[in-house]
């Protein structure tokens, strides 16, 4: 295919007519791709918002219409699959109107809104926990965004009743724009979120926050298994 | 007659059975029980309230403020939705929906509308400036080939 220009010189090798345009090529494929890494790290991603069903929130949601249970506050969050057995704490707003979250000195503590349902009762039952903390690496949630749907997550109530949720999905959310239709609204059974922190970490701490969706399976009187499991504490966190 | 004896007791057991499963399946009145979704949200959330078991149209007030909501009855229950307004301070409030003469409530959480801190930062990766870094230094890459392929060939010719 390549030109020849001229008598052939068998002493000099010319790779060149062959290698220069597949070379530029090539290259061309580098630098768009190159630009493309750029350009996709400094813009942010937009990110899909699931599509509600219609307006209604209760419109295959009925409270009164399953077997749920009455309030007693949660204890504990047990999650074999990712090794997290947590002790929970009650947690509510701070003077700004943002949600408290448990003490950075206690990595090994998760929380649970208290103003919202408890496990077990129809709506969200909401469970915070770090993701890292500045003294201990990693923290109490730091695994959870690697939970898949179909994952157990296990909650103990204080009145000795484990509910068994299961994971539904886990998406991850700009912090400004947390969709709270979909992490506090209504599903046709009882729903567990558990909402930990990822995304960059910048002046303002991460910029996202991962929520891992789960519904109600299940529940059952804790059984002396149940009672013998370990509790992480902070010793398990600390480098 | 002994026939009747068996009878008459199989009889009493499949009515008082009966009578226990209805009494069972339909409660004289059911309680009320008001829920809300979400059950937490900004300024400007639309708030949906169901009363369940609430055969007629109900009202509900959010305590402490001037919000009041009218819930017309739907099937079996009553329902409606108020828009946190305005103004609306941080904080947890009650609403209580009158429905006849029972009255249920429940809770809604007003907040600051953003996520929440749940991190120290000292696991995080930035793989984002990593991706940045990467991509430059390819560019650059590409470009310094692109400039030998040049100079090569302009020498060529």
């Amino acid at each position: 295919m390549g030109e020849s220009g001229g008598a052939p010189e068998p002493a000099v090798h010319r790779p060149e007519p062959a290698f220069r345009p597949v070379a530029a090529v090539v290259l061309a494929i580098l630098l768009a791709g190159g630009l493309g890494l750029v350009v996709g790290s400094v813009v942010p991603m937009p990110h899909l918002r699931l599509p509600q069903f219609g307006d209604d929130p209760f419109a295959v949601a009925d409270p009164a219409g399953g077997d749920w249970l009455g309030r007693s506050e949660p204890t504990r969050v047990d999650i074999e699959a990712v090794g997290v057995h947590a002790p929970l704490t009650g947690l509510g707003l701070d003077r700004n109107g943002d949600f408290e979250v448990p003490a950075l000195r206690k990595p090994h503590e998760a929380g649970w809104f208290e103003h919202g349902p408890t496990p077990g009762e129809f709506g969200p039952t909401v469970l915070l926990g770090h993701v890292d903390t500045d003294r201990s690496g990693p923290a109490v949630f730091f695994p959870v965004k690697e939970l898949e749907a179909g994952d157990v997550i296990e909650v103990t109530r204080e009145d000795g009743i484990v509910v068994v949720y299961e994971v539904t999905g886990t998406e991850s959310y700009p912090k400004r724009r947390l969709p709270y239709e979909e992490v506090f609204g209504v599903e046709a059974v009882p729903a567990l979120r558990l909402i930990t922190c990822g995304g960059e970490f910048g002046r303002g701490g991460y910029a996202e926050n991962v929520v891992v969706f789960a519904r109600y399976a299940a529940h059952r009187k804790a059984t002396e298994q149940d009672e013998r499991r370990p509790l992480n504490g902070r010793e398990h966190f600390l480098d | 007659m002994r026939m009747p004896q068996p009878f008459r007791g199989m009889l009493a057991a499949i009515g008082l059975s009966a009578a226990i499963v209805l009494s069972t399946a339909v409660p004289a009145n059911a309680a009320i029980t008001v829920t809300l979704s979400p059950t937490a949200g900004a300024v400007g959330t639309r708030v949906d309230a169901l009363a369940s078991n609430c055969n007629q149209n109900a009202t509900a007030v959010v305590e402490g403020t001037d919000v009041s909501i009218a819930l017309p009855r739907n099937n079996n229950n009553a329902q409606g939705n108020f828009t946190v307004p305005q103004g609306m301070k941080t904080g947890t409030y009650t609403v209580l929906v009158t429905c006849g003469s029972d009255s249920a409530s429940a809770k809604f959480t007003v907040t600051s509308g953003s996520g929440a801190a749940t991190g120290g930062g000292s696991t995080a990766s930035d793989a984002s400036s990593a991706v940045l870094w990467s991509g430059a230094g390819i560019v650059l890459a590409a470009a310094a080939g692109m400039w030998l392929l040049k100079r090569r060939s302009s020498a060529a010719a």
